[in-house]
Order: C-alpha cells, then structure tokens, then sequence
C-alpha cells in the first residue's frame, strides 16, 4: 500500500535518513522504535511528505506522490547524457549505471530526452500530494487540533472543505465517532477546555473520518501525563483490531508487542533490523537493537 | 489669560473653527484611504513572503517584496512624500493622490512585516495537520493559520494606525491649499495662528482633537480585541 524506496533525508548537512527501504501492506501494523536522532519520525513524515525527501520515492496505492527520483530507474538513466558519454568510455551498459546510480553522477543538463522522459513519467505515475495525503491520517505528538475551531468543526473541516461528504454526513459521521469515544458531550468545546488525553483521541478521530486507508502515529502519547495514555492506548487498539492499516513511532514497548504485526528498528538514519515483534524483541540479531533494547525493556 | 480667550475666539469664529474642522476630516480621511492601501498592500507582501519560504515559483515576488519593506522602512517618509510628489507623480491635479499613495505604500511595509509576524506566530504544527489531512496550503491559511493570527495581529495593525493618523500630519510639507484634501489639520492650526498670531491655542485644540481620535482607536482596537479572544479563552 504504501511503499518507500531508497528515502535520503539532508536537513542542511545533517543526513538523516540514509537510503531507508520498506514496503507497507493493507492490514499491517508497523511500529517503528529506535533512540531519538535515529530517523524515525523524519521517516513517518517523509512518508506523508511533511518533510520531502532529498532523494527516493514515495507510492501509494501504485501512486508516486514525491517527484521522480531518476537514480531509481535504469530505463530513464539510459536516456541522459552522462550515460551517453560514459557508455563510449567503458562500453558496459550495466557498469555504467552502476557507477552513475553509486556516484550520483546526473547533472542539470541531461538533455532533452531525458527530461522528456522524466516527465512522462512523472505524468504517468504522479498523484497530487493532497489527494494522497486524504488516504492516510497522520496524528502527532503534541495534537494540533485547531485552536479557531469547535471540536466538530475540527472533525468535519477536511471532508466539507474537500467536498467529499456534505455537511450533514460529515457531522453524522463525526457525531457517531464522538461517541464511540465517549467525547459527544464536548462536540461545542473548544480545544483549549480539553485534557490531553481527551485531544489526542479527537486528533485520531479527526483523522478517522476522512476514512483513511492507513494511520501514520507520530509518537501519540509522548506528550501526555502518564495517566491519560491508557485511554489513548485503548483507543488505538480498538482501531488495530478493526483491520486499520497503521505504522506508529512508538516508546511505549509493551503496546508495540502486543499490536505490532512487524516492528522495525532504526538507528542512525537506516533499518538495522526487522521482523516480527517476537523475533524483534525475545531474539535480536543485531548489536545496536540489543543494546537499544536492554536500555528500554 | 490670552491663551483662553485665543482659544474661545477660535471656538466661537466659524472661519476658524471650520478650517479646524476641515483639517480634522482630511487628516481622518487621508488616514483611511492610505490605512486601507496598506492593509490590502500590507497582506499581500506577507503572504508572498510567507508563501516562498516553500514555493520556488514566489522566491522573484519576494526578493521584490523584500526590497519594498527594506527601502520604504529605511528612508524617512517625509522623504517618501517629496519623492512621490515632486520626481513621480509629478501630473497637475494627482497631488492628493500621490499624497494617499505615498501614505499607502509605506503603512503597507509596516503592516506586512507585523501581518507576517503575526502568521509566524502560529504553532507549525497547525499547519502540517491542516495539510496532513489533505488540505491545500491556501485552504490551511485560509481556514485555519489566518483565523488565528488575526487575533495577534490585530494589536500592532492598531498601532500601525495610530502612528499613520499622526504621520499624515507632515502633507503640509508639499504645500497645502484650503479647501483640498491637502489641506489637514496640523495646516490648519498654521492657517489660524496668521490670523490671531497666536500659535498655542490652535495647537492645544488640533492636539486635543488628534488624541480624542486615537484614544477612540485605541478603545475600539480593544473592544475588537477582546471579542476575538473570546473563543480561547482557557
């Protein structure tokens, strides 16, 4: 469903994430740990393009939503220049692009083909950043509700402002998830009346009814008093048992075994290893996850 | 003793009384005019600028942009005035528009910068939800970022108009004639001191006038202020 390949993320000199690979399916419930300064919430925001990655690609759905990162596709390198140039020399087609893809050897001025080349691509494959967005909810660690907002007007502003439901259906649809959380009774409130936990789970329901394919969680409860992360714990387990597809950044260990159908370590900016929560945590294969995990278990 | 009785010669003459009513109604309507050039002027440079931080497309916008706040906040306004006057709009009978447009132009430096403060203001992350959840950035500015930031811009955008009613004062410098827009209120009380040669007591009403008016400011800048704070209020 959703599929990253080969993500570099440069903020000025620093790299922060160093070639990351990983492929999302429907129904997988991905948590990504890691020490802080390792990549993974660039990671998650890179996923949903808060953050643009420097080079790779994001796909949903078989959609690219980044621009076309050329390095990744052979059949487009044929047609630049430098290939044209560097094939006379060595005269070794697949050494050629190796040596073009490891170097990063493209320049401005590819040529013509090339670019035509590229934005055919792009035209074939490019969906609008927003309308990929719409398919996956994010939430984050400090809420962001809209302070100007009531609580509903928080949850119906994005399906009415994008016309996909009107306002009616919006409401009774926002209406119905207020009270599954218990929250009905706050609907006219402003953000500012609430508690913590209390903002979290309108922030996941806000996203909930623009009926999203996949949840991105960016580290949900981090922010909350120790005592209101239970409710939002809870919450988010009901949603993992419903069949959402959901990849969360996590510390909190207990609740990445018991949801997580795959976790994924990272340190320094790559994958060091992945697996089943099983395998990830009893049986660690790498140094670094064992040392990150005798820290936090 | 003169000084009162200056003071009521004035009050009672309505020759004179009237060019410090004049003058009233030309300072507040130059102030108006000019006001609301630079708050349309005013939003659009912050916008831009606020824009191209992630939009190569504005980043020759707002360079031009920048130049405007950076020359218009560095040089003097009466400078300004002077220029606008005697070197461009140098077309017999555009002199109260220069005038306006001069005024304009420079509130609208002063006005973007705080407009574009204000924007800043606003939490980061209210923005990357509005665009997580699918929302263009301008439908993010205009229905969530703005709403909020007016509530902070609203303080310095009144004193912004303050400080323009009482900038306006200096229109006399390019020669003011009775009976134009020219012709404000600091001109009037120059007008009246030939004829009773006394400067004081025009100067006390003029003044008395200008500070009944921003204090007015003042107290509906407040009352607005407060209105709009009333949705967070914790």
């Amino acid at each position: 469903m959703i599929s990253i390949r080969n993500i570099y993320k440069n903020f000025g000199n620093l790299e922060v994430l160093k070639g990351v690979n990983c492929e999302i399916k429907k129904g997988e419930k991905i948590v990504i740990i890691g020490a802080s300064g390792s990549g993974k919430s660039t990671l998650l925001r890179c996923m949903n393009l808060l953050e643009e990655p420097t080079y790779g690609e994001v796909w949903i759905d078989g959609k690219m939503m980044t621009h076309v990162d050329p390095y990744l596709h052979p059949e487009l390198l044929e047609k630049s220049k430098t290939f044209q140039k560097l094939l006379k020399e060595q005269n070794n087609h697949d050494e050629v692009i190796n040596n073009i893809v490891n170097n990063k050897l493209l320049k401005k001025m590819e040529g013509k083909k090339f670019h035509q080349a590229k934005k055919e691509f792009e035209k074939e494959n490019c969906i609008d950043i927003n309308v990929g967005r719409q398919k996956m909810g994010m939430c984050f660690q400090h809420f962001n509700l809209f302070n100007n907002l009531t609580i509903i007007n928080n949850l119906i502003l994005a399906p009415v402002e994008l016309k996909l439901m009107t306002k009616d259906e919006a409401i009774a649809k926002a209406s119905e998830l207020l009270k599954r959380i218990g929250l009905y009774d706050k609907k006219d409130e402003y953000p500012s009346k609430l508690s913590g936990g209390q903002k979290q789970r309108i922030a996941i329901i806000r996203s909930l009814c623009m009926n999203p394919e996949v949840m991105l969680f960016d580290e949900p409860t981090s922010a909350l008093d120790p005592e209101m992360v239970g409710e939002v714990l809870n919450l988010m387990k009901e949603l993992a048992n419903s069949g959402m597809t959901m990849v969360v950044v996590t510390h909190e260990m207990g609740f990445a075994r018991e949801i997580s159908s795959r976790v994924i370590f990272m340190d320094g900016g790559v994958i060091v290893e992945e697996g089943t929560p099983q395998n990830v945590f009893d049986n660690p294969q790498n140094e670094r996850t064992k040392a990150f995990l005798s820290k936090v278990l | 003793m003169k000084l009162f009785s200056d003071i009521w010669k004035i009050l009672s003459t309505k020759e004179y009384l009237g060019y410090l009513l004049q003058g009233f109604g030309n300072t507040l309507l130059i102030t108006l005019i000019a006001a609301l050039i630079g708050l349309v002027l005013g939003f659009l440079v912050a916008i831009i600028k606020i824009f191209a931080l992630d939009n190569k497309y504005l980043k020759i916008p707002a360079f031009i942009c920048n130049i405007y706040t950076t020359v218009i906040r560095g040089t003097p306004v009466a400078l300004q005035l002077f220029i606008m006057v005697f070197a461009i709009l140098v077309i017999p009978g555009f002199k109260v528009t220069a005038i306006i447009l001069t005024f304009g132009i420079n509130s609208g430096a002063y006005v973007s910068e705080n407009i574009r403060a204000g924007i800043l203001s606003i939490d980061k992350g209210q923005t990357e939800a509005g665009r997580s959840l699918g929302l263009s950035s301008m439908k993010t500015m205009t229905k969530i970022v703005l709403p909020q930031a007016v509530k902070n811009v609203i303080p310095t955008i009144g004193n912004e108009l303050i400080a323009l009613l009482k900038e306006t004062a200096i229109v006399s410098m390019v020669g003011s004639t009775v009976g134009t827009l020219t012709f404000d209120l600091n001109q009037a009380t120059r007008v009246i001191n030939k004829s009773i040669s006394n400067y004081l007591a025009p100067s006390i009403l003029a003044g008395l006038m200008y500070l009944a008016i921003v204090y007015l400011i003042t107290v509906f800048i407040k009352i607005f202020e407060r209105r709009l704070r009333a949705s967070d209020k914790h």
